[in-house]
């Protein structure tokens, strides 16, 4: 008996499948060892996104997209009703596995910052520069009118002041400048894309994790006064003060990182792994600490390593080549995260909260453009890059429902439901952006 | 048959044996079809990697962990060398730095095909 | 946390500091380097780092690290049973395997009883459960040898050629009868009373468990053309996979992949190109058990730090000698070998250490007693085990 290939692959799936739900049935109501869960879940994924991944690309879609259908299949929201409640991609699994999730992060913020070359960023620094600007002056008040105007339209939010609203749609503006640095990445190296837009969307999005963070956090005091009348603005100093710790905090520790990583790839070289590992480790437990942003302790460690050391490209090449894994545990998990039962209550705002950041943002990018003179091709598409949203605007949702009451949970549930349509939408556009400019190398 | 000639020795000591077939395909795609492969150790991997860890059965059996395969190529052409020294760069630009291995030609002082030697049935 | 983790972080960067500049210097070494190149060092790390060294790794982080040491067993157990591929196993005779089994069971059952008898002089009063899950732990931990260590002694000049090959073969197989033992054992010992089937069906889903293991992994890589890397990906996912179930369902993760291994290898084309690259990145994989398992040793067990692990190393060593000998004299009929053989084998690590960690992250009531007795018995025959053995079988007369 011989199978063909794909005969093959798709019977070890179902044997896959086959013992993850039959393990999953024979301990339903039994307390399971979260690790052990953790680890049963880390191989589902790896297996099953892995080929999930390798379908879209013979579907013309990017592979992440196919790492997050199967967090979206998986997680709870689409097979899990039909099997009376057994979720392979359950919320505690996905929970125990935050600590690789976030070592995930990391690592892809890294190679981030390793692929800002110094020269290209000084060349282009006016370009960069406007395009950042161009988000944040046309984006968020762009996104906030629309937002104003759609709370207008419905009558207004039940119980909710006028001041609270013009919060609300504030904040919603203000999150829509963030967006997944991870995705970008993801999309950039898999189609190994070079190019005058790559450059200025890699350095962008660079830049931006600098600035949402600040503006995310200004926006927020001033909401913060708006909600509470005049109580709320004593806290401003200290929230100024935060700001420009976790900034010029994460700044200076990427600084040391990437030094430390430097004089590593320089003197010793040996374990090259494991130190990858640690790394990750590493930034994955700055975030909760501290208060330090460890995305922009990475991408300034991976910025240094690549320009400032003689050796430590052989790092970055090191993470890169490990890079599979990492982006196949992070976009399923946040495919897993995906809330369509948000979805499903808030699809009218949130429809309007994407649409409406989808055209200003190709407006922002366009106006930025323009201004410094890109080429017609980078006015046009660049946009593509800026679409996908994940984790750091999710964290940003959270801040939102815990600090802002009143609106705060309602915010949550509009940003969680656009989000969802954001990063199904942002690599499928980023592929055709980078197709369409011309600088996608490879198809596969 | 030739004496004394341009002849050059094409040596290729690749690390990776993922990397084989690719590497003689690209040799094929450069003209040369009589090359020979043998397999072999580097020293630091005799000195180092050869301590398995967790399992070591497989290491019993002799040519079972070669690590390592050294291709001989007979090259008549100097430009030929070249095409090689760019089509293996190519193959192997994929493999970690570590496991691209060598590649080195040297000049022929003889050069023999016994195989175009008249005589014999 | 963070900055526990930063610290951590430039540890391990120490260590393998230390480790690189080891490995350049001369093979022939001098104790302490010799010391570096074994796994020492990671242990003395991961203890430093621990809740009784600088308390660098909180309870909290381990517990956080524990899918990657499940996923670790999968991969250890994957890789040894990889090795066993029926082709291979027939080149050598019955009696051989007959050799390595006896000196591993000997040395298990040795241990195992004395362990047994000496638990309760050391604590009075202990439960007969506890007192067996210890007994039959010690004893699995002590049955294998470390490879790397006999190929360090094999490499010395003086022992004959007939001896290096025993002992590499011995250290070879001598995990198998570990392995099985803790497979079937918890199979039959409930960890914590909460298993989801009797022990016979218990014992079946690890085996329908490793050979589903072997079966998948054969059918997700069909022969042709996929990176290596690709591969690699595969195999680690479906380890993962089935050691986290195994895991789940309290069964040993190890014996359903050691099972899951031999499957595949006698199925699968790609055998060749998977242990490759498994076995390139072990090196990692042990430094993070070697840290994992220092960092759960424990010094308040004074009573194994002082009694149980020197007399655990001295019979273990002791048994190992009685053991080969009974294999080789007995089994294998073979007068000319070296009768102090066992020297050679004393060597711990490898799976020996992957059991001792994967007993103590289920020990229950017993906490502390494994990982203490064996990382002080790892540490103990890397600095001790090659001088005594090269002393023993290299002076002997051709």
């Amino acid at each position: 008996m011989r199978l063909s290939r794909v005969g093959s692959r798709l019977l070890g799936v179902v044997v896959l499948l086959a013992t993850a739900f039959t393990v999953r049935v024979l301990t339903a109501g039994t307390p399971v060892d979260g690790a052990a869960d953790a680890t049963m879940v880390l191989g589902f994924v790896l297996v099953i996104s892995y080929l999930a991944g390798r379908v879209a690309i013979r579907v013309n879609l990017p592979s992440i997209t196919g790492y997050l259908a199967v967090g979206v299949l998986f997680g709870p929201w689409v097979l899990a009703p039909v099997f009376s409640g057994i979720t392979i991609l359950s919320h505690e699994a996905a929970v125990s596995l935050q600590l690789l999730d976030g070592a995930a992060l990391g690592l892809i913020a890294l190679t981030a910052g390793g692929e800002l070359k110094l020269s290209m960023v000084r060349e282009r620094r006016r370009s960069i520069a406007w395009v950042v600007g161009g988000h944040v002056l046309v984006v968020a008040p762009g996104v906030a009118g629309v937002m104003m105007g759609l709370f207008y339209l419905m009558g207004g939010l039940p119980d909710v002041p006028t001041a609270s609203m013009v919060a609300a749609a504030g904040m919603l503006g203000v999150t829509a400048v963030a967006k997944s640095p991870a995705t970008t990445i993801a999309v950039i190296q898999e189609y190994k894309a070079k190019g005058p837009m790559t450059d200025l969307v890699l350095a962008v999005t660079v830049a931006k994790d600098v600035v949402v963070v600040t503006l995310f956090t200004v926006a927020l005091a001033f909401a913060l006064m708006a909600v509470e009348a005049g109580g709320g603005g004593a806290g401003v100093p200290a929230l100024a003060l935060r700001t420009a710790w976790e900034v010029l905090g994460s700044l200076a520790l990427g600084l040391a990182l990437g030094w430390i990583l430097a004089q590593y790839a320089r003197w010793v070289r040996a374990e090259m792994p494991l130190l990858v590992l640690a790394l990750a480790f590493v930034s994955g437990g700055l975030n909760e600490a501290y208060h330090l942003s460890g995305l922009l302790v990475c991408m300034v460690a991976g910025f240094y390593v690549e320009n400032f050391s003689e050796h430590g490209h052989t790092l970055i090449q090191a993470v890169e080549k490990h890079a599979q894994p990492l982006y196949i545990i992070f976009f399923t998990i946040a495919g897993a995260a995906l809330d369509f039962g948000a979805l499903a209550v808030a699809w009218p705002v949130a429809v309007g909260l994407a649409l409406s950041r989808m055209a200003f943002t190709f407006l922002g990018t366009w106006f930025g453009a323009r201004a410094t003179g890109e080429p017609q091709a980078v006015r046009g598409l660049a946009w593509t890059g800026f679409i996908g949203q994940a984790g750091v605007t999710l964290g940003f949702a959270a801040v939102l429902a815990d600090r802002l009451p009143a609106v705060g949970p309602t915010l949550r549930t509009v940003i969680v439901a656009a989000v969802a349509l954001n990063q199904i939408a942002g690599p499928i556009l980023f592929r055709w952006g980078l197709t369409r400019a011309g600088e996608a190398q490879t198809t596969a | 048959m030739l004496e004394g000639s341009t002849h050059q020795l094409v040596m290729i000591i690749l690390h990776d044996p993922a990397y084989l077939n690719d590497l003689l395909a690209a040799l094929l795609e450069a003209g040369i079809t009589n090359a020979t492969v043998v397999e072999s150790q580097g020293m630091g991997r005799l000195l180092s990697r050869d301590m398995p860890i967790f399992a070591s059965f497989r290491h019993m059996f002799a040519g079972s962990k070669s690590y390592a395969y050294t291709v001989f190529a007979p090259v008549e052409d100097p430009s030929v060398t070249e095409h090689v020294v760019a089509l293996a760069t190519d193959v192997l630009r994929e493999a970690p730095p570590s496991d691209r291995g060598l590649v080195l030609a040297l000049p022929v002082a003889r050069f023999v095909d016994l195989s175009e030697v008249p005589g014999g049935r | 946390m963070s900055l526990q983790l930063l610290i951590l972080f430039l540890v391990i960067v120490l260590v393998a500091l230390l480790g690189s500049r080891a490995r350049r210097g001369r093979v022939r070494m001098w104790p302490l380097q010799r010391l570096l190149q074994t796994g020492t060092p990671f242990v003395f790390v991961g203890f430093l780092m621990g809740p009784q060294g600088f308390g660098l790794v909180p309870g909290g982080l381990l517990d956080q690290l524990r899918p990657i040491v499940i996923l670790g067993f999968g991969w250890i157990g994957f890789l040894y049973g990889s090795h066993f591929e029926w082709r291979r196993i027939r080149r050598f005779g019955a009696r051989m395997y007959g050799g390595g089994i006896t000196e591993s069971v000997v040395t298990m059952g040795v241990v195992g009883l004395a362990v047994y008898w000496v638990l309760p002089l050391l604590y009075p009063g202990m439960q007969e459960a506890l007192r067996e899950h210890v007994a039959v732990g010690l004893a699995a931990c002590a049955g294998g040898t470390a490879p790397a260590g006999v190929f360090a002694l094999t490499r010395q000049r003086g022992v004959s050629a007939r001896d290096s090959e025993l002992l590499r073969f011995f250290s070879a197989v001598d995990d198998l009868p570990p392995v099985l033992l803790l497979g079937v054992f918890f199979a039959l010992w409930d960890v914590d009373g909460g298993g989801v089937a009797s022990a016979p069906e218990r014992l079946a889903m690890s085996v329908v468990l490793g050979t589903l293991l072997g079966l998948g992994s054969h059918l997700l890589l069909p022969s042709g053309r996929d990176s290596a890397s690709h591969a690699f990906l595969l195999i680690l996912g479906m380890g993962s996979l089935c050691a986290g179930a195994a895991e789940m369902l309290l069964l040993s993760p190890l014996f359903v992949a050691v099972l899951g291994g031999m499957v595949f290898a006698n199925l699968s084309p790609r055998k060749e190109d998977i242990y490759g690259l498994m076995e390139r990145r072990e090196h990692t994989l042990y430094a993070v058990f070697l840290i994992v398992a220092g960092a759960l040793f424990r010094w308040e067990a004074v009573r194994v730090v002082l009694l149980l692990a020197p007399g655990y190393v001295i019979l273990r060593g002791a048994a190992k000698v009685a053991g080969a000998w009974l294999g080789t004299r007995g089994v294998l009929r073979e007068g000319s070998v070296h009768g102090m053989l066992g020297t050679g084998l004393v060597f711990q690590g490898g799976m020996g250490l992957a059991i001792a960690v994967h007993l103590e992250l289920n020990a229950g009531a017993a906490a502390g007693l494994f990982m203490t007795t064996v990382v002080l018995a790892v540490v103990l025959n890397d600095l001790i085990g090659l001088p005594i053995a090269v002393q023993a079988l290299g002076r002997r007369r051709r």
